[in-house]
């Protein structure tokens, strides 16, 4: 009985060993998975010219491998020396300022102050009044006025205009004055208007019989037409300094995040281009769908806003801005416009990077009209175009500081 | 003998096989000592909360009880980091570390209310839970996570089949779970722009999947001093959770392995009662689906010594090393263990120190 038992224990043993011996091994992670968490194990560590050597290595079997792509345009990217922690904050979303826990009140201010920023610099703000509305008022008046027929035209010569106190400032011993008395809520009644060529005591004779006929009336006409046009010129003078004064206040306030972008290097930026270049390849390649397509638009829309912020703060000594209006005056236009090709790779760019998102589609009549600008306009500037705005911003700098 | 012999050896030395998955000593169903002998249980017949471990122990767990108990990571690196990122500010310093040093974080913590006669055991366990997060890439940040919450409700129960007067086989149990769960997950991969630009609630998408399963157990004695105790078990039977092997492969993705999809395990292992305590070991050797594709990289050596109220448990395997102690009183159970661990096995270049901390309360 005992060897029974021995027996059939080793026989159950032998059965198990021959059992698992011959289950299959799981098969090993594919040579890819390797290379890539090769790759992904050296850019955490921060060498990033080994995670260039090796991407660069797989890219050379297969030029067209999206994710062999994507991890070199990362190697490039740490090789420029892109700080990506810097940039976040300049998109206010100011991870970095509150715990995750508070992240949720964090994202609904970051939204608000995101649509109030993009607006002011985008130009449809809903603090300041919508100037189409102002527009379309003065053009309605203009047709108005245009179609009024020549009765509801008038004036009255006034005769003592000399004495008043508007007289005093000017010569107007030559002067005829007048009321214009025209129906509309532009002009007010009584509102003076004067012309002028003929001395004040001779206005009843000598636009006498012009008073009666159509001609003065119609001249009155013309007139109110082009006050209205005056009238549309200064307000749109007045709404782009008001546009660039809370544009001012805005980049005032963010002064604390601009400090924190970094320095543009100028002798890193081919690396980013390479990035960029690789990443624009994923692009074509790839499902619109997929994660690495949109993780690639992401970064060009990042690397790009470097090329365009990074300048700026090569450009402007933003420790000694006290007010608004020091982002002007401690400013130096030559450095920012030696980076005019820069700021035209980054603005192209970024368009390119943004196209179909939320936000493209909510401001894309403005951004198609700057993507048309971009690219009427040269992509380098000449010494003498420079000279010329350098001239003209100095000029304004004397000016307002 | 020399065959038994052999096998031990032969199991030792089987082929380091390669995978991409993230394995947890805290899974469903764990008590403290499953998870301080990192499931390395399946033999150990003589410790009375085995057949958690191993439903074919079921018939060696005497007495009727009810029973509260959990059991969690309460500190460690992870915890640590957890702690940093989501109750305080985030500084870019901490986040270049993070990729440096501990660019993957785990929590994971198990829960259970349990009624148990002498033929059968129900147990209600409203969480069971995972969280895994990696981050890779210091130039575009791109963070992996896996979250999941688990409830099951779960019956359990074991005969003896098979009894002799023997000290070759001298009995064989079988034993089975039957459990229907509801297993809320998300596993997926977002940049750091989009966790900057996206509402939390937009990137994560808690997926659910509900059903049942089993897991099935056959345990063999052999009251031989030297022959070993055979345990088989399969885990997870019909669970429409799988191993999703793409994952697994991508460089990306976090899977979870023998936690929620069917895997399987042959144990062996020796219990001996001495005058100084009792001494338990085990040696566990986990397989994908039932017996299907062996894990031998993820062989673990388990080691329980107990002497009254008083258990040490200690487990060994490439990527777990840890200690514990257990402390019984008639209604109350407490425990603490020290480990080192690679949830990522080979991919992990060192291991994280943690604490786990259990207390069971019986009535």
């Amino acid at each position: 009985m005992r060897n029974i038992n021995k027996i059939s224990t080793l026989t159950l043993c032998c059965m198990l060993f021959a059992f698992f011996s011959c289950q299959k091994h799981r098969s090993s992670t594919d040579s890819k998975s390797q290379e890539i968490e090769g790759i992904m194990s050296v850019l955490n560590s921060g060498d990033y010219q080994e995670a260039y050597n090796l991407s660069q290595d797989a890219l050379a079997r297969n030029p067209n491998d999206t994710q062999m792509l994507y991890w070199n345009s990362q190697a490039l990217a740490g090789l420029g020396e892109l700080d990506i922690y810097s940039l976040f904050p300049v998109i206010k979303m100011k991870l970095f300022d509150v715990a995750i826990s508070e992240w949720g009140e964090m994202q609904k201010f970051s939204e608000r102050n995101r649509e109030q920023t993009s607006s002011i610099i985008l130009g449809d703000s809903i603090s300041v009044a919508n100037p189409n509305e102002e527009k379309d008022d003065l053009d309605r008046e203009t047709a108005r006025i245009l179609r009024l027929p020549n009765s509801a035209i008038d004036y009255q010569i006034i005769e003592s205009y000399k004495n008043t106190k508007a007289a005093t400032s000017t010569n107007e011993d030559n002067y005829c004055f007048m009321n214009l008395l025209i129906d509309s809520k532009l002009f007010v009644d009584h509102t003076a208007i004067w012309l002028y060529n003929f001395p004040a005591e001779n206005c009843s004779i000598e636009y006498g019989s012009d008073l009666q006929t159509s001609k003065l009336r119609e001249m009155i006409r013309q007139f109110a037409v082009l006050k209205i046009e005056n009238k549309r010129k200064k307000y749109e003078e007045n709404y782009q300094q008001q546009k660039y004064l809370k544009i001012a206040f805005v980049l005032f306030e963010a002064i604390p995040i601009l400090k924190r972008i970094p320095y543009f290097k100028v002798n890193k930026k081919n690396y980013l281009k390479e990035s960029v270049s690789g990443l624009q390849k994923i692009i074509r390649l790839e499902d619109p769908q997929s994660k690495i397509y949109n993780h690639s638009k992401q970064q060009i829309g990042l690397i790009a806003g470097h090329f365009i912020l990074g300048p700026i703060k090569n450009s402007v000594d933003f420790n000694g801005a006290k007010n608004a209006l020091d982002l002007v005056c401690k400013s130096n236009v030559k450095i920012f416009l030696r980076h005019y090709e820069d700021i035209y790779y980054g603005v192209t760019h970024l368009i390119q990077a943004i196209e179909g998102s939320e936000f493209y589609i909510k401001h894309k009549k403005l951004l198609e009209m700057l993507d048309k600008q971009m690219k009427i306009l040269p992509k380098t500037l000449e010494q003498e175009e420079q000279d010329k705005i350098e001239s003209y911003f100095n000029k304004l700098k004397n000016e307002s500081c | 003998m020399r065959a038994v012999n052999f096998i031990f050896i032969f199991l030792l030395f089987l082929g380091i096989t390669e995978a991409k998955e993230v394995t947890h000593q805290v899974r469903p169903n764990s008590n403290f000592e499953s998870t301080a002998l990192n499931n390395s249980c399946s033999t150990m017949f003589s410790s009375p909360f085995s057949y958690k471990c191993n439903p074919a122990l079921f018939p060696y767990a005497s007495g009727n009880n009810i029973q509260f108990s959990m059991v969690g990571k309460s500190e460690g690196d992870s915890i640590e980091n957890g702690k940093k990122l989501i109750f305080e500010p985030i500084t870019e310093e901490e986040i270049r570390e993070l990729f440096k040093k501990k660019s993957y974080n785990s929590f994971t913590f198990n829960s259970d209310i349990s009624f148990k006669t002498k033929w059968f055991e129900l147990s209600y366990s409203p969480y069971y839970l995972l969280a895994d997060l990696a981050i890779y890439n210091p130039t575009f940040p791109e963070i992996a996570i896996h979250v999941v919450n688990q409830e099951t409700l779960r019956a359990t129960s074991g005969l003896e089949v098979f009894k002799q007067d023997s000290q070759y086989i001298s009995s064989i149990s079988l034993g089975a779970g039957l459990f229907y769960y509801k297993h809320l997950y998300e596993n997926t991969v977002f940049s750091l722009y989009d966790l900057a630009t996206q509402r939390p609630n937009q990137l994560v998408n808690f997926k659910s999947k509900y059903g049942v399963a089993s897991d099935l157990g056959l345990f063999i004695k052999n009251d031989n001093v030297f022959t070993p105790n055979i345990a088989l078990k399969t885990k997870n039977l019909f669970s429409k959770i799988k191993y999703n092997r793409q994952n697994a492969n991508s460089a990306l993705q976090l899977e979870s392995f023998m936690a929620f999809e069917n895997y399987s395990t042959f144990a062996l292992g020796k219990s001996y009662k001495t005058f100084f305590g009792g001494i338990d070991l085990n040696l566990e050797l986990p397989f994908l689906g039932p017996f299907k594709e062996v894990t031998s990289e993820q062989t673990t050596l388990g080691f329980r010594y107990n002497i009254k109220l008083f258990s040490l448990l200690t487990n060994y395997s490439n990527y777990y090393r840890g200690v514990g102690m257990l402390f019984e009183s008639e209604n109350f159970n407490i425990g603490i263990s020290y480990s080192k661990e690679k949830d990522l096995a080979y991919k992990q270049d060192k291991f994280e120190n943690s604490v786990y901390a259990g207390v069971e309360i019986v009535l």
